[in-house]
């Protein structure tokens, strides 16, 4: 039971990362879109604008799932290393079970925000807006499923590709 | 508005994830304002559908490539070159190194990562103690978000309606101050004799000249993008853009140091960073709005109040509360929440705004280098292998010579208004 859930939250954590990936990818070949199509070709592409937000918004919320998997989003770690490794599981499990009421509250205002803008469409894209949206209710589904599995797994990411973990385990980037 | 705040630092304090705790803090907020709760998936997709924002993933992915693809060694080269005849030298190469990779990546944690793995393995078979290796590490990094192209610099340009090439710009004197306040530092240690100089046997005179281009190279990025932008070339999103196919272009094609799996592996750890500090921002937004809703802003105003006769003291204010939130407080969630409050107030008593921008970013960054929520701290001590105390005990000297260096902003606004008045009046 342990492996298999243990395997079901890395299979979901590795298939969000791969698509956030791939976003990351498209919105980095739009960007440059964007700036080439002004100086070559003299036309803005203003629909690459909308397109690299919304990509973002997807992003957000699928890279979101992986790094629960990971233990990745910023925390303070006081209180499971004062409750001790045979306790940490459990501390950690609480602490994520408070944050899963985010996500329950994000699905739950976020589904029929994404069905009241169904019709809308985005200006210059012309993308209807229900498609960057449901990334708010099908990201948050999706974290509620990865912190439940981790529940069982025990977050504890698999230390396959920690080799150069080491500097990165939570959070570098721009803010920080 | 009080219980607001017990419940946001309880959450933060016992350890959920800072996103989340801020986003329950803020749901719970909205909730007592007796606003619709569905307004929280609203603010939650405004808050990070951005133009300015976006460019924040690409300087990340930018640096990440930059980092892995032998980047780093390159820059330490550079700066060991030009000290290589001083006492103290590797300790000013180090703080040198920081300076430089500053321009490349606008992370503290990311310099302090990939500066101290070499630093503090290297530093102490010349002489110094381990505990000071880390010190000038961790002390030297936050000029990392100071200097341009910084995340940060991005980050209160979303929320303040403040130019990004003005931050930019403003960036690059303080980010110098807070060097040189390193420096003065090691350079006190240097006088009394209680550093080491560098050693000799390391420094080969071959080859020097490829190393010097190639660190010219490096270093040209931060020039083509400010450069860039200032001229009106591209705006800082599309700049992240050049930034990411220029640094690719160097560490796949010049440096050979990545391959394809390596550039994978650089898009996948900037997808999941970005992702994690998107949600920060998202969360921060749902506070940000319910703080207003309870009308915190005419209570700061208020507060301001007091502050009328002198706009310095008031900039002094603010050092002292963002260094107190600072050191607990995530540094971006707190320019989202406290920047929009503030900055109303720095209009209005007449004071510079980049001056008062500097000031929070400089002394915001102070809070990445001190406990509880030291992030910067914790990767050292995890690279290097030191303990908390001794660590923060070789410190000190640091973090009073970088104090003493805000206090000197706070009272010259031309340090910070000076660079962006020339170049981008």
């Amino acid at each position: 039971m342990r492996i298999n859930t243990k395997k079901a939250a890395q299979i979901l954590a590795k298939s969000t990362e791969t698509m956030a990936t791939v976003l990351l990818i498209i919105v980095t070949i739009l960007n440059l879109t964007q700036v080439a199509g002004r100086y070559f070709f003299n036309t803005g592409f203003s629909w690459t604008e909308e397109a690299m937000r919304y990509g973002m918004i997807w992003l957000m919320m699928l890279g979101s799932v992986a790094c629960i998997f990971r233990v990745e989003h910023m925390g303070i770690e006081m209180l499971e290393q004062l409750a001790g490794p045979n306790k940490a599981r459990f501390v950690k499990s609480a602490l994520y079970s408070l944050a899963s009421i985010f996500c329950i509250l994000i699905l739950y205002y976020g589904f029929p925000l994404a069905l009241r803008n169904a019709s809308q469409i985005a200006p210059a894209s012309g993308i209807p807006m229900i498609y960057p949206y449901m990334a708010l209710p099908v990201g948050s589904l999706l974290m509620l499923i990865q912190i439940y599995l981790s529940w069982f797994s025990g977050f504890e990411p698999d230390d396959e590709d920690d080799v150069e973990n080491l500097e990165d385990n939570s959070n570098s980037g721009a803010s920080r | 508005m009080i219980w607001l705040a017990i419940i946001g630092l309880a959450l933060i304090f016992i350890g959920v994830p800072v996103a989340f705790a801020l986003g329950l803090a803020g749901i719970f907020g909205v909730w007592m304002a007796g606003v619709p709760l569905s307004v929280i998936a609203t603010r939650t997709f405004t808050g990070v559908d951005s133009f300015i924002f976006l460019a924040v993933p690409f300087y990340i992915l930018a640096a990440e490539i930059m980092t892995h693809g032998g980047i780093t060694a390159r820059l330490i080269k550079i700066a060991s070159l030009a000290t290589s005849r001083l006492r103290g030298g590797t300790a000013y190469a180090n703080i040198g190194a920081s300076v430089l990779f500053a321009g490349i990546s606008g992370s503290a944690v990311a310099d302090s990562a990939a500066l101290g793995r070499v630093f503090i393995a290297e530093m102490p078979k010349e002489g110094y103690t381990k505990d000071y290796a880390a010190a000038v590490t961790v002390a030297s990094s936050i000029i990392g978000p100071i200097i341009p192209p910084s995340g940060l610099a991005i980050l209160m340009a979303a929320v303040s309606g403040i130019s990004v090439i003005d931050l930019f710009l403003a960036g690059v004197f303080p980010g110098l101050l807070l060097g040189a306040a390193c420096a003065t530092v090691v350079a006190i240690g240097a006088f009394r004799g209680k550093l080491p100089k560098p050693n000799k046997a390391n420094f080969s005179q071959d080859g020097v000249w490829r190393m010097i281009a190639e660190g010219a190279a490096v270093a040209t990025l931060p020039l083509i993008i400010v450069g860039g932008m200032v001229i009106g070339a591209y705006t800082a999103t599309e700049g992240g853009g050049i930034a990411v196919a220029y640094s690719i272009f160097l560490s796949v094609f010049v440096f050979r140091a990545l391959d394809m799996k390596g550039l994978w592996r650089a898009f996948l750890k900037a997808a999941r960073i970005s992702a994690t500090i998107y949600l920060l921002v998202a969360a921060a937004t749902i506070l940000s709005y319910a703080l207003n809703l309870l009308g915190i802003s005419a209570w700061v105003t208020n507060a301001a109040a007091y502050f009328s006769a002198s706009p310095t003291l008031f900039l002094l204010a603010i050092a002292l509360l963002m260094l107190i939130l600072g050191t607990f407080l995530d540094i971006g969630a707190a320019i989202l929440i406290f920047v929009p409050l503030l900055m109303p107030v720095v209009y209005q008593l007449g004071i510079d705004p980049l001056q008062a921008s500097m000031v929070i970013m400089l002394t915001l960054a102070i809070g990445l280098i001190t406990p509880p929520v030291g992030v910067v701290l914790y990767v050292v001590m995890r690279v290097g292998k030191v303990k908390m105390l001794p660590l923060l005990k070789s410190l000190s000297p640091f973090f009073i010579a970088e104090l003493c260096a805000i206090i000197l902003l706070c009272f010259i606004p031309s340090i910070s208004s000076w660079l962006p008045a020339t170049f981008n009046p």
